[in-house]
C-alpha cells in the first residue's frame, strides 16, 4: 500500500518535469518512465519508511533485471549497505526522488547514475593513503578500515552550516559514529554542533580536517 | 517541481506545528525562493529556542507527507547568530 502511494506520488512529481514525456505504473511498484531526450527506463518506487533493506530490493528479482533505478520516496529513510550492494549487483542505481529526477535529466544510461556528492566522499575515503578498505554501512555512513590503526566510522551530514540538531539527528538515524563530516565545503560547524558531537564521544569535521584525522590514531 | 500547492501545504504544516511548539521561526531559502518552478526541494530553516524544541520540530515535520521534499535545517538562535545564516542564505520568513 505504501509503495502504491509512493508510486502515485512519484508520478505526480516527475511528470512536472519537462524531460518526462510520460510515467505510468506497469506493475506494482514499477514505473515506466518515457523521456523526451533519452531512452525510456523502468524504476522501482519504494515507500519504505525507516531502513531500506536487501529484502526490499530482492522482491523485485523477478523483474529480470529490467529495473534501472530504485527510488525510495520517504525523505527520512536510509539505505542499508546490503540493499545498496544488491542494487549495484543488478546493475542499477538508487536514491531518493531528487536522485531519480537527476538521473532522468542527466543520464542516457540511468544504471550509471551515482549521487555526485556521495560518490566524492566514498571515492575520497577509499583513495586515502591510510585506508585499505571502506565498508558502506548505510548510504551516508562508512566504516573506514585503516592500516595499523583502529577502524573509524564516518557519517556524512548534508548541511551548509552544521548545527547541533544535525549531529543529534545523525546519531538518531545512523547510530554511533566517530566523525560527523560536513558535506558542503562552504559554511561552518557551530560550536554547539562540536559540543553535541563531543558529548557522544565523536568529533565534527570538514572534509580536509577528516583527511588529517584519518592519519592519526 | 515545487508547486504552489506544496508551499500551501507547508504553511498548513507550519501552523499545525506552531500550535504544538511555541516560539519557532520559519524561513525559506535557496532555489525555492529564487526559481520555485525549477526547485527540486524546499530549503527550510526552522529556528528553535532550545535543543528539545529542535528535536521536536524535526519529529513533527517527519510526520508530514511533505517531508520528502524538504531539505531541513534546524538551529537554535545562538547558532543562527554564529553562522549569520539568515543573511548569508537570504532567507525569507514565512
Amino acid at each position: 500500500m505504501e509503495d502504491e502511494w509512493a508510486a502515485k506520488w512519484a508520478i505526480d512529481k516527475i511528470t512536472e518535469n519537462s524531460e518526462v514525456r510520460s510515467a505510468s505504473i506497469i506493475s506494482p511498484g514499477i514505473l515506466e518512465i518515457v523521456r523526451t531526450r533519452y531512452d525510456p527506463f523502468h524504476s522501482a518506487i519504494l515507500g519504505i519508511k525507516g531502513k531500506v533493506n536487501q529484502s526490499h530490493i530482492d522482491r523485485f528479482a523477478g523483474s529480470g533485471g529490467s529495473i534501472a533505478f530504485f527510488a525510495n520516496i520517504p525523505g527520512d529513510s536510509i539505505w542499508t549497505g546490503p540493499a545498496i550492494n544488491s542494487v549495484r549487483a543488478i546493475p542499477a542505481a538508487f536514491g531518493g526522488l531528487g536522485d531519480l529526477v537527476r538521473s532522468i535529466r542527466n543520464c542516457p544510461n540511468v544504471t550509471e547514475y551515482r549521487n555526485k556528492e556521495l560518490a566524492f566522499f566514498e571515492d575520497g575515503l577509499a583513495q586515502h593513503s591510510a585506508v585499505y578498505q571502506v565498508d558502506q554501512l548505510f548510504d551516508r555512513k562508512f566504516n573506514v578500515r585503516r592500516r595499523n590503526k583502529p577502524d573509524f566510522s564516518v557519517v556524512l551530514v548534508d548541511a551548509y552550516d552544521m548545527s547541533a540538531e544535525d549531529v543529534r539527528n545523525a546519531k538518531t538515524v545512523y547510530g554511533d559514529f566517530d566523525a560527523a563530516v560536513k558535506m558542503s565545503s562552504y559554511g561552518s560547524i557551530t560550536p554547539q554542533a562540536e559540543a553535541a558531537a563531543k558529548s557522544m564521544g565523536a568529533g565534527t569535521y570538514k572534509w580536509g580536517q577528516l583527511l588529517g584525522r584519518l592519519n592519526r590514531k | 517541481m515545487i508547486s504552489d500547492r506544496d508551499l500551501k501545504r507547508l504553511i498548513v504544516t507550519k501552523n499545525v506545528i506552531d500550535a504544538q511548539l511555541s516560539g519557532l521561526k520559519w524561513y525559506l531559502f535557496g532555489s525555492v525562493c529564487k526559481a520555485q518552478s525549477t526547485a527540486s526541494d524546499i530549503d527550510l530553516l526552522v529556528i528553535c529556542k532550545n535543543d528539545h524544541d529542535a528535536d521536536s520540530a524535526r519529529n513533527a515535520l517527519r510526520k508530514s507527507d511533505l517531508y520528502p521534499l524538504i531539505d531541513l535545517t534546524i538551529m537554535t538562535e545562538d547558532e543562527v547568530i554564529f553562522t549569520d545564516f539568515i543573511e548569508n542564505q537570504q532567507c525569507e520568513m514565512i
